[in-house]
């Protein structure tokens, strides 16, 4: 099996099985256009630091081999999929600026099932949550006036259940 | 690493995570009042509502209360789902209050109905009893609507099995809150009962026996909520017994959704032609003349209509790529036959008997739609005990119930 090598921003380079690093949609498309060999070449990626690189490489190592998604964009499908598999749930049990950092480095490199996974996770904090927990869970600044805060609740108010 | 937050994310990543399907009205509502960042992302997103008919919390009385006030967010609906919680003679706990409009309300709902709907669909919102009647006006005000359900429809506000008294009962208590029982076998309380749910029954009922939905569907004056209607599901599966053609969707509204301007995908459980005992077909005029139809699937199943109505129906057709048949006959007293062929192999025979429902659709969808695209389905209905014990537990308890049979024996 063929090795290619990856140089993260802060420089350092990661060699992965080619079949690894084309979950990445990015990479595949750039190996396609060199016509498949960057064997002695290390491909930059430069939004993405080492940490983070190994930590999404981890993730295409496990799911090398699985299906392709299906291509149904139906609103049907919008039922399935609520709940993220347990391996990956564990994956994604990371202090939230290396969530952030992986959710961005799965949207750079093109690897739709990580983006998903971690846009769910992010959504699951969310769920449930009033807005003052939603704000203590991101640490997030309350910049309404208190006027303003009224407004939208009165105009929210058909969402209660 | 520079301190990667929530905010690092590009709006387009958060509009992902705000529209994740496990995040529920309440909770995107909850994200736009955390900070003006988070609302304003999340104050377009698309809206997918769970429109419940007659539940006791009065979910649909308040959300149209609400878009008089603000009928922005109407706009932004783009999938409604109707569940169906009719008031039940035995479960005291189904049993709903009337609404009560605000006389500037009533206004409004006049100014924008009274052009768009019929004036007894108005009368019915008026009188606060049927929130079913609440749905075309809904579509009145969502002119981004896609995918509209019609769920499990349970059609009649108070349904044939329910004794008179029952009936009266429910209705009462709707609007004084007080349960009085209504009982006795004399003839003179029986027949005020029956002029009380007479007049009331009149206001709550549309008028071709069906959804308040159906009455007002118009051919080329289409409710704003429909223009852009790309998939429309309809079902009768829990309603009423699945063996008597006589309950079901009149299939006679399927040409009228067939004909919607941007519908792609149609599936109907359980349909019928019966009603009474009269047969009501599909009309045989045809499609209106230069109609181009945008149909791309279409779903009829379980349904109790003559084979000629599927020619009716093919007719309405032309850009068909899937179709899913489960037929049933009625109006003679054939069994059905099972032209799945589950567990069998596809025979001469089945393949001969499935033919006519298949040839019109082929022939209109010519080069489109093969035979490898058409799927006979099992048969819905094969319940096993079960399921029929817990069938005959929910409907006929009532329609048998003793006070019924005390009743009727006197007479």
């Amino acid at each position: 099996m063929s090795t290619i090598k990856l140089l993260s921003s802060d420089n350092a380079e990661l060699a992965v099985d080619k079949e690894v690093a084309e979950r990445s949609i990015l990479i595949k498309n750039m190996l396609e256009d060199v016509g498949g060999d960057m064997s002695d070449q290390a491909i930059p990626i430069p939004n993405v630091n080492e940490a983070v690189l190994r930590k999404v490489i981890e993730w295409c190592e496990h799911h090398k081999s699985d299906p392709p998604p299906p291509a149904d964009e139906d609103s049907d499908s919008r039922k399935k999929s609520t709940d993220i598999e347990e391996w990956d749930q564990k994956f994604m049990q990371v202090d939230q600026e290396m969530l952030f950092e992986i959710i961005l480095a799965a949207n750079y490199l093109d690897i739709k099932p990580l983006l998903d996974v971690g846009c769910k996770t992010v959504a699951n904090m969310i769920k449930g949550k009033s807005p003052e927990e939603i704000r203590k869970t991101f640490n997030i600044q309350n910049d309404f006036t208190p006027e303003e805060e009224d407004q939208i609740r009165r105009e929210n108010e058909w969402a209660e259940e | 690493m520079s301190n990667t937050n929530i905010f690092s994310l590009p709006p387009e990543l958060l509009l992902i995570i705000f529209a994740d399907n496990s995040l529920d009205n309440r909770d995107v509502a909850n994200c736009q009042s955390t900070c003006k960042r988070f609302r304003q992302i999340t104050k377009d997103l698309p809206i997918h509502y769970t429109f419940r008919v007659d539940h006791v919390a009065q979910p649909a009385w308040k959300l149209i209360r609400h878009l008089l006030v603000y009928p922005r967010i109407a706009k932004r609906i783009t999938s409604i789902n109707v569940t169906w919680h009719r008031r039940q003679p035995v479960k005291l706990e189904t049993w709903t209050r009337e609404w009560r409009w605000e006389e500037a309300e009533k206004e409004k709902i006049e100014a924008i109905g009274e052009r768009r709907l019929s004036t007894r669909t108005i009368g019915a919102i008026f009188q606060g009893l049927n929130s079913e009647a609440l749905l075309p006006f809904l579509l009145c005000l969502t002119p981004n609507l896609e995918s509209l359900d019609i769920g499990d429809a349970v059609l009649s506000f108070i349904q044939p099995e329910y004794s008179i008294f029952e009936a009266v009962r429910l209705i009462e208590y709707s609007s004084t809150g007080v349960d009085r029982t209504w009982q006795g076998s004399e003839g003179s309380h029986r027949d005020s009962a029956g002029r009380y749910l007479d007049k009331v029954m009149d206001a709550v009922r549309p008028g071709y026996p069906s959804l308040w939905f159906h009455e007002n569907i118009r051919p080329g004056d289409w409710l704003p909520g429909l223009v852009n209607l790309k998939k429309f599901y309809h079902s009768c599966v829990k309603y009423g017994d699945p063996y008597d053609s006589n309950y079901g969707w009149p299939i006679v509204f399927l040409r009228r959704i067939m004909l919607l301007p941007n519908i792609r995908k149609i599936k109907i459980k359980r349909a019928t032609c019966m009603k009474d005992g009269l047969y009501m077909p599909i009309s045989r005029g045809g499609p209106p003349k230069d109609f181009q139809s945008s149909l791309k699937s279409l779903e009829i199943l379980g349904t109790f209509i003559q084979q000629e109505e599927y020619d009716v129906i093919a007719k309405l057709t032309g850009s068909l790529e899937y179709l899913a048949l489960n037929p049933r006959f009625c109006g003679d007293h054939r069994d059905h036959l099972h032209l799945s062929g589950k567990g069998t192999l596809v025979d001469d025979t089945l393949l001969a008997a499935r033919k006519p429902y298949m040839q019109p659709f082929l022939q209109y969808n010519q080069g489109i739609l093969t035979d490898r695209q058409v799927v006979f389905t099992e048969d819905e209905f094969k319940w096993n005990v079960e399921e029929r014990r817990r069938f005959l537990n929910v409907y006929l308890d009532q329609e048998f119930g003793p006070m019924d049979d005390e009743i009727d024996s006197e007479e």
